[in-house]
């Protein structure tokens, strides 16, 4: 009897231990990935444009976010509640510490880190020197993210998990400049011209890491975005009762016009509904291949129509951009690639 | 044993005699997965413990809070306070609950009054006339660029409900604005403009189906603000007060016949605005 509960736990252990090792760390081929880094680029950049018109208005010396200003207001709103404060002394001080902009002390050396930000994001979209090009992007945005929390939304908080596991891949190992020049360095002698192309790289493991690990941040994020959306923790909200999107499309910078809804109370529930209810499954069935295809699809549809509703088009394109995580890729041979 | 790791090893060779690339080498394992082991704790005790308040759940918090936080990693989903559909007085009715200063607010809107369009208006006077600076200026076409002034409106208004958050706002807002534009004394305006219900849209009225009338703006808090020696103080000198409706939909109520609520329904003014104003751009 013990004999067997002792086998069976070691065969438990083991199976378990090798699920995990083959969900994990089978190389895949890093194409996915560089798709990802192209989109997240780009959208990058575009984030960054955006800073432009504002960049003195709010972190210069005569802005409205000054450092000190940021420092003390996050010291005091967020370190008085009790017991929070004992938290917030152990280790989460004040964002801007963190932050290379905090350094910046005229409107040049702001015009100069933007520059260097944009930069740096080029590189990683063209894919140049993209370890670097990816690691300075990083930082670069996480400055500007920590050096005024509180302008961050949705945006940012997706964006910033998809370039940290993008920092740390072979994301650059395709589809790159750095892949161009390796080819013209040292061409590969399989005699298959596939291996010679842009688009091909031998499977690597810590493509498979990064990429899992993106998958299952965004399944996490899919799930308490619909957590969020439900209650937040309690209370009736308006994608319980069905007026949700209707609240997004009343204001007045929203999308592109949809005050005729008003006239169709049954789509305005259906479609806040339908939302809530893609969120909630889109974490559960999406680790299901034959239905992956089906809901990457979905997916597309629901965010191309919530960015026309509300007029959130970069938010609802990196998560377009993020769905690419479920490319094939991990475990996925060159042939069945090319096929 | 024996059996278990013979069959493991059966397995193993299978997959690497197949057309599948090799796993990496055992202590390559070892160190990945331990690292994974130690990102994905440190995510689940963050995103698990979202809203809970308790002692323990923070100190947990707390472990992973160094790492997280400068990634960005560490976001609130909503709007961090649960069931409060009227915000405007969460931060003062829930102080026992958990700040977050980081927010992805993935809810995009709980129906309250926080949840609708806001803008930020700064009017001050010189000499003769007087000057409105819009944050975010009208027009703006980028939405991300939008959204950043309407986040920063959003905690002007929560914080101004908070007397110790207000004062942090002065230090904040009040002197950068009274430096930039070399002045003394100014206004701060937080405005929000309601959503209109389905039966305010398909009214008959063109005033009141026309979204963008100005009898949808409303006052959520004013403030004054001015410079009395090295020090800057502010005041409220207008605030929202939460009607009992608001309490229990988020929304002020419409009229029965799709009406809109006279101007100042729910507010409270304690001082006078300011003089003749001009409208102005960018600041």
């Amino acid at each position: 009897m013990i004999s067997s509960l002792q086998n069976y736990v070691r065969d438990t252990a083991y199976a378990f231990g090798e699920s995990w090792n083959e969900f994990w760390l089978r190389p895949a081929n890093p194409r996915p990935l560089a798709y990802l880094r192209i989109g997240v680029g780009l959208l990058l950049l575009y984030w960054f444009l955006t800073f432009f018109p504002d960049l003195t208005t709010l972190f210069g010396s005569n802005g409205l976010l000054t450092v000190d200003g940021v420092t003390q207001w996050e010291r005091t709103v967020f370190a008085q509640r009790l017991p929070f404060s004992d938290a917030y002394r152990q280790g989460m001080g004040p964002s801007v510490n963190m932050s290379v902009l905090a350094f910046c002390e005229s409107s040049t050396d702001l015009w100069v880190a933007t520059s260097v930000a944009m930069l740096a994001t080029i590189s990683l979209v063209s894919g140049v020197y993209t370890r670097f090009s990816c690691v300075l992007t990083l930082v670069m945005f996480l400055s500007f993210v920590n050096r005024a929390p509180l302008l961050c939304g949705p945006f940012e908080a997706v964006a910033a998990m998809l370039l940290f596991y993008l920092a740390l891949s072979p994301c650059g190992a395709v589809c790159s400049f750095d892949r161009w020049r390796q080819l013209r360095k040292s061409p590969p002698l399989e005699s298959d011209p596939y291996a010679r192309t842009l688009c091909h790289a031998p499977p690597r493991w810590s493509a498979t890491v990064t990429q899992r690990l993106i998958q299952v941040h965004l399944c996490a994020i899919y799930l308490f975005m619909a957590l969020a959306q439900w209650g937040g923790g309690g209370g009736e909200t308006p994608w319980a009762t069905g007026e949700a999107i209707w609240l997004l499309a009343a204001r007045p910078t929203s999308g592109l016009g949809f005050g005729w809804l008003a006239n169709a109370p049954v789509l305005i529930d259906f479609w806040t509904h339908g939302m809530w209810v893609f969120e909630l499954i889109f974490p559960l069935l999406i680790w299901t291949k034959r239905v992956r295809p089906a809901l990457l699809f979905l997916a597309g549809c629901v965010w191309l129509s919530f960015a026309m509703l509300t007029g959130m088009f970069a938010f609802c394109l990196l998560m377009i951009v993020a769905g690419l995580a479920f490319w094939p890729g991990a475990s996925v041979s060159p042939q069945a690639l090319r096929s | 044993m024996n059996s278990v790791s013979k069959s493991g090893e059966n397995r193993n060779a299978s997959k690497e005699s197949g057309s599948q690339p090799a796993l990496p080498t055992a202590n390559v394992r070892t160190i990945v997965n331990l690292l994974l082991f130690m990102h994905l704790f440190s995510l689940a005790v963050v995103l698990l413990w979202q809203t809970n308040s308790s002692p323990a759940s923070v100190q947990l918090h707390s472990i992973p809070a160094g790492y997280l936080k400068p990634l960005h990693l560490d976001v609130a989903f909503d709007d961090g306070h649960p069931g409060a559909r009227n915000q405007l007085q969460a931060p003062a009715l829930d102080l026992r609950h958990r700040e977050r200063s980081r927010r992805a607010l993935l809810h995009f809107t709980h129906g309250g009054p926080l949840d609708d369009e806001l803008t930020l208006e700064f009017s001050y006077r010189s000499e003769d006339s007087g000057t409105m600076i819009f944050l975010p200026p009208p027009g703006t076409f980028s939405s991300l660029r939008r959204d950043r002034f309407q986040r920063l409106a959003w905690e002007i208004a929560r914080a101004a409900y908070d007397p110790t958050a207000r004062e942090a706002l002065a230090g904040v807002l009040g002197q950068a604005l009274l430096a930039r534009f070399n002045v003394e004394q100014g206004e701060l305006r937080v405005v929000r403009h309601r959503a209109q219900t389905t039966a305010q849209a398909k009214s008959r009225d063109s005033a009141v189906a026309n979204p963008l009338d100005e009898r949808y703006r409303e006052t959520l808090i004013a403030f004054d603000i001015r410079t009395v020696g090295n020090a800057v103080t502010l005041s409220v000198i207008e605030q929202a007060v939460a009607t009992s409706a608001e309490d229990s939909t988020g929304m002020s109520a419409p009229a029965v016949d799709g009406s809109i609520a006279p101007d100042d329904e729910n507010r409270q003014r304690t001082a006078p605005r300011l003089g003749p104003i001009r409208q102005g751009g960018e600041p």
